[in-house]
């Protein structure tokens, strides 16, 4: 056994810190109030070569693993949540990565890193989450066009993506429901598509999430991921066992950046006389809050681990999410109590990690599919 | 990173696996309800030469390393606690300082037949006023001429009744608190050295614990176990975080043990026309649990390669000790509640289990020990 970083992943990890150190602050407030994309900091982040850095090299990636992703992410959502999901806009590129024919490979994924176009995927509809199957925009064949009906919600990227994957039946009368459906990549300047930004989120306030619609939007058939209809459940899997990931790092780094901002404060703030540090209750919080996120990032490494050795175990990455989502929360809870009043303003900067990290145990399966997932994988069907 | 056991772990964990499900499983039961020291089980085990398990092939022992050591305490554990507590007793902290100390003479009267199962050994540290206080000790040993005598009661010892060597904590000045302790050994048969009562536990029966009286012990000069006098808190430091993640492990082999039950009985109950592992509370509990174990074994294992590694581990052993135990303490109540009132019935295992975790409550350290430790480490002492 060896949990050691690399060399090579601890300066992937330093550079990611100064960066979000010194970038994030000056626009992070201004994003989460304004509901606002940090358009410049992308640009930024992917001039330094941050984003998609999974994406190969023959595509224009860095050919990292995931391992590295979620350092990243981890360092980012560290110092800012809304800003660090800046990281998304790779969403989808695994997809392409793939499951992607050679001409889609090429054709899209060396954008992304390189700050040429944003990606997105549309999963989720009004009456499709957790049960993906219950997903009804359509995409019928004509002639050698698909046109697409229907509608997706929570689309993260919506209204600044400039490609988006989207989840539509393809075959209505297939017996075989892990058949039914396929991704299509639509560009979003195609007539009948459009995105509404949804505002008023609690968290994540800096990353843009929107209602697509698409009326009668016709792409042509090399849109279809892959070569054959009917992979898209398979797809989605996949990419949920990515992002499942990804969003355990966040978890791990929105903790972390909450815990440290507690550690400080408590040092400072002096009640009864003495640093509330020195109080047994306090000391007794920060022990537990950071055995939490000690556990947490064990999981979060084992499951890359096992990504990056091309092992894909649900168990292992529901696992992880499951229990870095619950501990985030509740540390984060923790550190926001240890502010006392401080930390429910937002000037202090660590109200916003509280609202910030719920969306954790929410998307890329809710807490309660990953405990459905785990259980299945211990008691069968 | 490389989160894989060798070929060599993956197969000491099989062989250990089916040794504990052999041997130990079909005992465990028996073992708690007599609560008696399991003689003739140890005799059969001691000959599978695991009492040796960490100490060099040199003198008989399987030089595992503590990732190896990890995964054979939490099986010995999931077999039965009351025989995992006396067994890694003798392997861990009854033999440790005389394997690190002791002089060949005292090796071979003492540590070589404790690795074989023919000597049983302790170490002694809680007193009846002193346990998460070391500082507190209350037994002195005095110089006198080429002798230390040693004079007080220790408390909670296991394998003290039976014990045919102890190691014991000793102040020189008690005025010096944790700079006066010390470590001696003690064997069976010197005067003054006697076993006091027995206690009748709650858990973790069948290791038989209690006090052990030392009335003018007189030993020679060369029982201190340690390079210099008044060392003892620093040489305990050796294998604190080892004893920590140790304590750790045995949460796992209680949890697994538990979560094993709760699977079985799962599966097979029926309720309302179903078994009831089909039902998605009794699933979310399984996945519960399987996400903790899953966590708690990552520390596990994180400490030991630590400690493998020989790099500072005492903040991450501290926190794997109390998480696993935390953890275990969750699952035992679990699969107490699957198991429905059978889940209260002497009959089955579940109760045991129940039982046998609350000892993980205090041995290798108190949470609320922990805690102040983990706070000090992180936040500085508290003024």
């Amino acid at each position: 056994m060896d949990f050691a970083l690399t060399d090579i992943q601890r300066d992937i990890q330093n550079a990611a810190r100064e960066f979000a150190e010194k970038e994030f602050p000056n626009v992070a407030r201004e994003c989460d109030e304004k509901e606002e994309f940090p358009m410049e900091l992308w640009k930024k982040a992917c001039e330094l070569g941050f984003v998609g850095v999974f994406i190969k090299e023959e595509y224009g990636g860095a050919g990292l693993g995931y391992t590295e992703a979620a350092i990243l992410m981890e360092e980012f959502w560290r110092v800012d949540p809304g800003c660090g999901n800046l990281l998304l806009t790779s969403f989808g590129t695994e997809i392409i990565q793939q499951f992607g024919t050679e001409e889609q490979k090429k054709k899209y994924l060396g954008l992304i890193p390189s700050g040429k176009a944003i990606m997105g995927c549309g999963i989720t509809e009004p009456n499709a989450g957790s049960d993906v199957f219950m997903a009804s925009t359509t995409a019928v064949k004509d002639g050698d066009e698909y046109f697409i009906n229907g509608s997706k919600t929570f689309i993260t990227n919506g209204t600044i993506a400039d490609v988006i994957l989207v989840f539509c039946i393809t075959d209505p009368n297939t017996e075989e429901r892990f058949g039914k459906h396929s991704f299509i990549i639509v560009e979003t300047d195609r007539r009948g598509f459009e995105a509404t930004k949804i505002k008023g989120k609690m968290g994540i306030r800096a990353s843009d999430t929107a209602e697509l619609s698409f009326n009668d939007v016709r792409v042509p058939i090399k849109n279809l991921v892959g070569d054959a209809e009917g992979y898209g459940f398979k797809q989605v899997m996949h990419l949920f066992n990515l992002n499942r990931l990804l969003a355990t790092a966040q978890a791990i780094g929105a903790a972390q950046g909450a815990f440290e901002k507690a550690v400080t404060h408590i040092n400072k703030r002096i009640q009864f006389g003495k640093p509330i540090a020195s109080f047994q209750g306090v000391q007794f919080m920060i022990a537990e809050m950071a055995t939490k996120i000690e556990v947490g990032r064990n999981m979060l490494y084992k499951a890359c681990w096992l990504i990056d050795k091309g092992i894909f175990d649900p168990k292992a990455i529901s696992i992880a999410k499951l229990f870095a989502g619950e501990a985030s929360i509740a540390v984060i809870n923790d550190a926001v109590q240890l502010h006392g009043g401080y930390g429910y303003i937002a000037e202090y900067g660590v109200e916003h990690f509280y609202r910030d990290a719920k969306i954790v145990e929410i998307y890329e399966g809710t807490r309660e599919i990953e405990k459905i997932t785990i259980a299945r994988e211990i008691l069968g069907r | 990173m490389n989160f894989a056991l060798t070929d060599e772990q993956e197969f000491f964990k099989k062989m250990v696996t089916d040794t504990v499900d052999r041997l130990v499983v079909p005992k465990a039961r028996e073992i708690d309800e007599k609560d008696e020291f399991p003689r003739e089980l140890w005799r059969e085990f001691s000959k599978l030469g695991y009492l040796g398990l960490r100490y060099p092939e040199e003198i008989g022992g399987m030089n595992a390393d503590p990732v190896t050591a990890m995964i054979f305490y939490e099986q010995i554990a999931r077999g039965s606690v009351g025989f995992a507590q006396s067994v890694i007793m003798n392997i861990l902290m009854g033999t440790y300082f005389v394997f690190r100390f002791g002089s060949e003479t005292m090796k071979e009267r003492c540590l070589y037949p404790a690795m074989r199962g023919e000597k049983i050994g302790t170490m002694c540290f809680t007193e009846d006023q002193s346990g998460s206080d070391l500082s507190a000790t209350r037994t002195t040993a005095k110089k006198d001429g080429n002798e230390w005598v040693i004079n007080g009661t220790k408390m909670w010892i296991t394998n003290g009744p039976i014990a045919d060597m102890a190691t014991v904590l000793a102040t020189t000045d008690p005025s010096l608190g944790n700079n006066g302790l010390n470590f001696f050994l003690v064997e069976k048969g010197t005067p003054g050295f006697a076993p006091g009562q027995v206690l009748d536990k709650l858990g973790c029966r069948g290791t038989v614990t209690g006090e052990l009286v030392f009335d003018n012990v007189r030993v020679p000069e060369e029982n201190l176990l340690g390079a210099e006098v008044n060392k003892g808190i620093e040489y305990l430091g050796e294998i604190l975080d080892e004893v920590r993640v140790m304590t750790a492990a045995m949460a796992m082999g209680i949890a697994q043990a538990a979560f094993d039950e709760g699977l079985e009985y799962a599966r097979k109950r029926v309720a309302f026309g179903k078994t009831i592992g089909n039902y998605q509370l009794i699933r979310a509990k399984f996945a519960d649990m399987a996400t903790e174990m899953e966590a708690s074994r990552l520390m596990i294992y994180n400490a030991a390669w630590r400690i493998k590694e020989k790099m500072n581990c005492r903040k991450e052993a501290a926190m794997t000790k109390m998480f696993a135990t935390e953890t275990c303490l969750k699952v035992v109540d679990e699969v107490t509640r699957i198991w429905g009132a059978n889940g209260f019935a002497h009959e089955y295992n579940p109760q045991r289990h129940f039982r046998d975790a609350r000892f993980l409550l205090s041995g290798g350290g108190t949470h609320e020990i922990i805690k102040d430790f983990l706070g000090r480490m992180i936040i500085g002492k508290p003024r």
